[in-house]
């Protein structure tokens, strides 16, 4: 079953997708308990929602990465990744990488609340690096850890990818750890 | 929360399991490019092949043995087999001829960092432009291809979308129909001159890599350009509407 699990991650979580339409949305806007849904409003400025289904409200929104509403920066919105754990806990956004654009958001619910934890102090950029991006790389590993990639081009202009796991289970210290 | 090492068996029992799946991205030893990564897109191999076999190579050769253009001297072949004569058309197309200092002096000068990037990128492996182009041309994931010689990306909230600029270092005209990782770079240029009142952020000048890998293609611009990234770009026209004068 894991290696199902993980089989179907490294299929559907590449970000950029390495097959099919790179503009296609990945992972599952909703919830684990179908309660919340992540909603992308095509407004200006182009934003995130995360939407109370049954109360109709909603809990949080970011704005989108390129935030002007015209429909090159709709498209790139629409093709966003939503990764749940099963829990339904831990919620990970993640833009398209497109040559190292968009953001990579961690969302932590809390008595119907949703906290952000913030990626930049846990991930420095390399003094060799000229870009630097966190995506979701394939997915949720267990329960409540999560493969990331950090996807870096360097000042010589070649390209680098490190691993990490970013574990959840103590949400209030969250460990990254060097993985393959 | 910082950064710290595996057990050693968790590492080996998620990287076997990784290895066993397929889940990791296979790198490439030549040219350093890691997962993620680069299969180009079938019309990029395509334009690839026939660059290699035309003008591509020997434009390359030349830079690096020691025949090296000058800065601005127009031969835009660094940035691809195609650059040159894509240039010369965009020109003949739109009516655009070398500025005189007249010209140089009406337009608005800004501070720019020159950077470089290709259809070799590992975070992109498709057709690369986010805007249309001045060729109309648009490809099957709904992006219209780059154009090497008269393509680059820029920072949107400093440049405008289709905007007509002019790169000295290059004698290059060129359509601001691109766009890069803009948060990134102005996070990364912060403090910079290129990000200062009067910058206009990273200019990021697409190359059609054709054999070479992505450390080349960098290589190969920065010496086009000179031993500093940073230059003066002028904005011809803000916008778009420059094109009307066209065809």
């Amino acid at each position: 079953m894991l290696t199902l699990c993980l089989w179907t991650c490294a299929a559907t979580a590449q970000n950029p997708p390495m097959t099919g339409n790179p503009y296609a949305s990945r992972g599952n806007s909703k919830s684990p308990d179908g309660k919340y849904e992540w909603i992308v409003r095509a407004t200006n400025p182009i934003r995130y929602e995360l939407v109370n289904l049954p109360a109709g409200k909603e809990i949080i929104s970011v704005n989108a990465y390129y935030p002007e509403a015209n429909s090159s920066n709709i498209d790139y919105a629409r093709a966003y990744g939503i990764f749940w754990n099963k829990e339904g806990t831990v919620v990970a956004l993640d833009e398209l990488n497109r040559r190292r654009a968009g953001h990579l958001y961690f969302f932590i619910l809390r008595n119907g609340k949703m906290h952000e934890i913030k990626l930049e102090n846990i991930f420095p950029v390399p003094s060799y690096a000229d870009e630097s991006r966190i995506v979701v790389d394939p997915g949720w590993v267990s329960g409540t850890e999560i493969r990331v990639r950090q996807a870096l081009k360097t000042k010589a202009g070649e390209f680098v990818s490190k691993y990490f796991t970013i574990d959840f289970a103590d949400p209030d210290h969250v460990k990254v750890q060097l993985a393959w | 929360m910082t950064a710290t090492a595996l057990p050693p068996i968790r590492i080996l029992t998620l990287s076997m399991s990784l290895f066993l799946l397929g889940c990791d991205d296979p790198e490439s030893s030549s040219s350093g490019v890691l997962s993620g990564s680069s299969e180009p897109a079938r019309s990029d191999l395509v334009q690839a092949g026939r660059i290699a076999g035309e003008a591509g190579i020997g434009a390359i050769v030349a830079k690096t043995g020691g025949n090296t253009s000058q800065p601005g001297s127009g031969d835009l072949g660094v940035l691809g087999g195609d650059a040159n004569q894509n240039q010369q058309v965009f020109r003949q197309r739109f009516g655009l001829a070398d500025p005189t200092q007249d010209q140089l002096a009406q337009w608005e000068e800004y501070d720019a960092r020159l950077t470089a990037y290709s259809n070799k990128d590992a975070d992109w492996p498709y057709p690369t432009a986010a805007a249309e182009n001045w060729l109309g041309a648009t490809t099957a994931n709904g992006d219209p291809l780059a154009v090497e010689g008269t393509t680059v990306a820029v920072d949107f909230n400093r440049i405008p979308r289709g905007s007509l600029i002019y790169i000295p270092a290059l004698a290059m005209y060129a359509e601001a129909n691109d766009t890069g990782a803009t948060a990134i770079w102005a996070s990364a240029d912060a403090e910079q001159m290129d990000y200062d009142a009067n910058g206009a952020g990273r200019i990021d000048v697409y190359n059609l890599a054709g054999d070479r890998s992505p450390g080349q293609v960098e290589q190969n611009f920065q010496s086009q350009v000179g031993s500093s990234e940073y230059g003066q770009i002028y904005i011809v026209h803000r916008g778009p509407g420059w094109k009307n004068g066209g065809q």
